[in-house]
């Protein structure tokens, strides 16, 4: 399928003598949100750290826009995770000591983007995300939900192929996390942005156009190749 | 300004201004110390044969006092840096790549530091030609103004500032890319292949105890221990997380309280950590500046004095001890012995 962006093949992985992930396939298309599902430990946040170049797998390969990406050296795999690949964690990881928006600009400032320019992109975010009132904020004067969104304004900024989340509502109220999910629909449908999302929330996986069950490791339900149909979320979601 | 000068300095700020300060305040004091160390030697002998004479204990100083302000330098640049090493962890993760994160590090880390050093210089540079012109004329200990050449003095200083960089980014090189909520959980054991350090540092002061002292060349003899000094003194360091390791064991070997089960299983999650190695330098500096206190304290024993003397420089002392049935020997008796004199507190018998 030609618009792959991110495929995972057979991938292998195991901490010590446990193993974590066995021969776990995962392809996902352009404008697909797919909700990576499990219990805890069932290898949920290892597949999101595998795909994203974070760990190497045992077995298996990675591929990233038709690159096999896994090989890549540690150099070349940052860089492409940069300009590729948006994360989003359960509690944001942004850094304390920036300011929202230079949190926000901080993607496009490494990639070399002019710092003018970047704080206008990361202003337009932040305001899709109803955050931009707090832009010249520390992170500790502003609210989980707050800095959450911030963070979901970094992932999407440098308008990356791939958004990498896991559990990102996961510390959030229920508004709050439909504001973040509904930014991952919007990026999906308005620029094409692939989202994988991990999570064990039924709630929030419903927002996902297609979903995958893994249980101590292996792929056990949903669907781990995309469809050849259109990308629509399995639970409809307001505009 | 680039984004990673700006972050760099920005991180600077991270874990408070106290610690901002510490890191300076650390740098200055290391940088005073180690100026110190490198001007006292022409300060104390100003002589440049006399200064060989005594080339081994000039080396052991210079050694045992850069050593503390090392250690001191660790230690400030690791401060706070749980919340430094998470910062730098985040960034990694976002995709910045392992030079560039030590960009940050380096910028975050030489900012405090060149601050701080370059304030220890110009401390070293106001403050030791007084102080240095006010022990001479005073104890009388230094033979020749304590200073440095302006170029010495800058060259240390960098030194100083590119030491303090390389400690402090040091868990910037390690290859593992740490992952959300997994790293800080991961036990690393420290293998018992450290031990194989200490055991060669002490094979060799061993080595140097039983070689023929005056069959060996002198260089020979000091190379040997100063080699066998600093190799002990890695050792140790290397070692206190193998100790804490086995003591962590310990701990959880019998059932322990929740506290302590706790605290054993934070030692393993760290015990290779920076600042067990720390402790461990701590411990090196406290038993080798304890080694040699003891063993200042036998070269002054009254004997080994006297025979130093002798050896060395002099004046000689000789002690005469008469058999004249317990009779007092007058001291006008000696009168005949051609430069003999006597410092007063001597009495013959």
């Amino acid at each position: 399928m030609s618009d792959l962006v991110l495929e995972g093949r057979r991938l292998r992985h195991s901490f010590g003598r446990t193993r974590v992930l066995d021969d776990v396939d995962l392809a996902v298309r352009a404008g697909e949100i797919v909700a990576v599902m499990g219990p805890s430990g069932s290898g949920k946040s290892t597949l999101l750290h595998l795909l994203a170049g974070l760990l190497r797998p045992d077995a298996g390969e990675v591929w990233l826009a038709g690159e096999r990406f896994d090989t890549l050296s540690e150099r070349r795999r940052s860089e492409r995770r940069l300009a590729e690949l948006g994360f989003v964690f359960q509690f944001g990881d942004l850094v304390p000591e920036l300011t929202v928006e230079e949190n926000v600009e901080l993607p496009l400032r490494l990639m070399g983007v002019h710092a003018r320019a970047a704080r206008a992109r990361a202003s337009v975010m932040l305001e899709r995300l109803g955050v931009v009132e707090h832009a010249s904020k520390r992170l500790g004067e502003v609210s989980g939900g707050q800095a959450q969104r911030a963070a979901v304004a970094r992932a999407l900024v440098h308008t990356p192929p791939v958004i990498l989340a896991d559990e990102p509502t996961g510390a959030l109220d229920t508004t709050t996390g439909e504001l973040v999910l509904e930014a991952f629909v919007h990026a999906a449908r308005e620029q094409g942005t692939a989202v994988v999302l991990v999570t064990h929330e039924l709630r929030v996986a419903s927002w996902a156009t297609r979903d995958v069950l893994l249980r101590d490791g292996r792929i056990v339900g949903g669907s781990a190749a995309p469809s050849s149909g259109p990308s629509e979320p399995l639970a409809e979601v307001a505009p | 300004m680039s984004a990673l000068v700006t972050l760099g300095l920005r991180l600077a700020r991270a874990g408070g201004p106290l610690r901002a300060w510490s890191v300076a305040l650390g740098n200055a004091f290391g940088a005073f110390l180690v100026l110190l160390t490198f001007a006292l030697p022409e300060a104390l002998y100003p002589d440049p044969a006399r200064r060989a004479d005594v080339r081994v204990n000039l080396v052991a100083s210079l050694l045992f006092l850069v050593v503390p302000a090392v250690v001191l330098l660790v230690t400030v640049g690791r401060l706070s840096s749980g919340v430094r090493d998470r910062r730098l962890a985040a960034l990694r993760m976002i995709g910045v790549t392992p030079v560039r994160v030590r960009v940050v590090a380096a910028v975050e880390n030489g900012v405090l530091a060149a601050g701080g050093a370059v304030a220890g210089a110009v401390l070293f540079l106001v403050a030791a030609p007084p102080v240095g012109a006010a022990v001479s004329r005073g104890p009388g200990w230094l033979k020749a103004p304590l200073t440095l050449p302006p170029g010495t003095v800058a060259l240390v200083t960098v030194a100083i500032v590119i030491l303090s960089v390389v400690l402090g980014t040091a868990a910037t090189w390690q290859r593992e890319l740490p992952t959300a909520g997994r790293s800080e959980s991961t036990r690393r054991a420290p293998s018992p292949w450290r031990l194989v350090v200490l055991a060669g540092g002490a094979r060799l002061l061993v080595v140097v105890d039983r070689l023929d002292s005056t069959a060996a060349r002198e260089a020979t003899l000091m190379l040997l221990l100063v080699v066998g000094v600093l190799v002990t003194a890695v050792g140790i360091a290397i070692m206190t997380p193998l100790v804490t390791g086995w003591v962590a064991d310990a701990l959880l070997a019998r059932r322990p309280s929740v506290g302590i089960t706790l605290a054993a299983r934070s030692m393993q999650s760290d015990a290779v950590g920076a600042s067990r190695v720390v402790a461990g330098l701590g411990v090196a500096v406290f038993l080798i500046t304890g080694g040699l206190g003891f063993m200042g304290f036998i070269a002054h024993l009254p004997h080994l004095r006297a025979a130093d003397l002798a050896y060395g420089t002099g004046p000689q002392q000789i002690i005469i001890t008469a058999s004249s049935g317990g009779g007092a020997v007058p001291a006008a008796a000696l009168d005949g012995v051609a430069n003999l004199s006597f410092d007063g507190r001597s009495s013959c018998s």
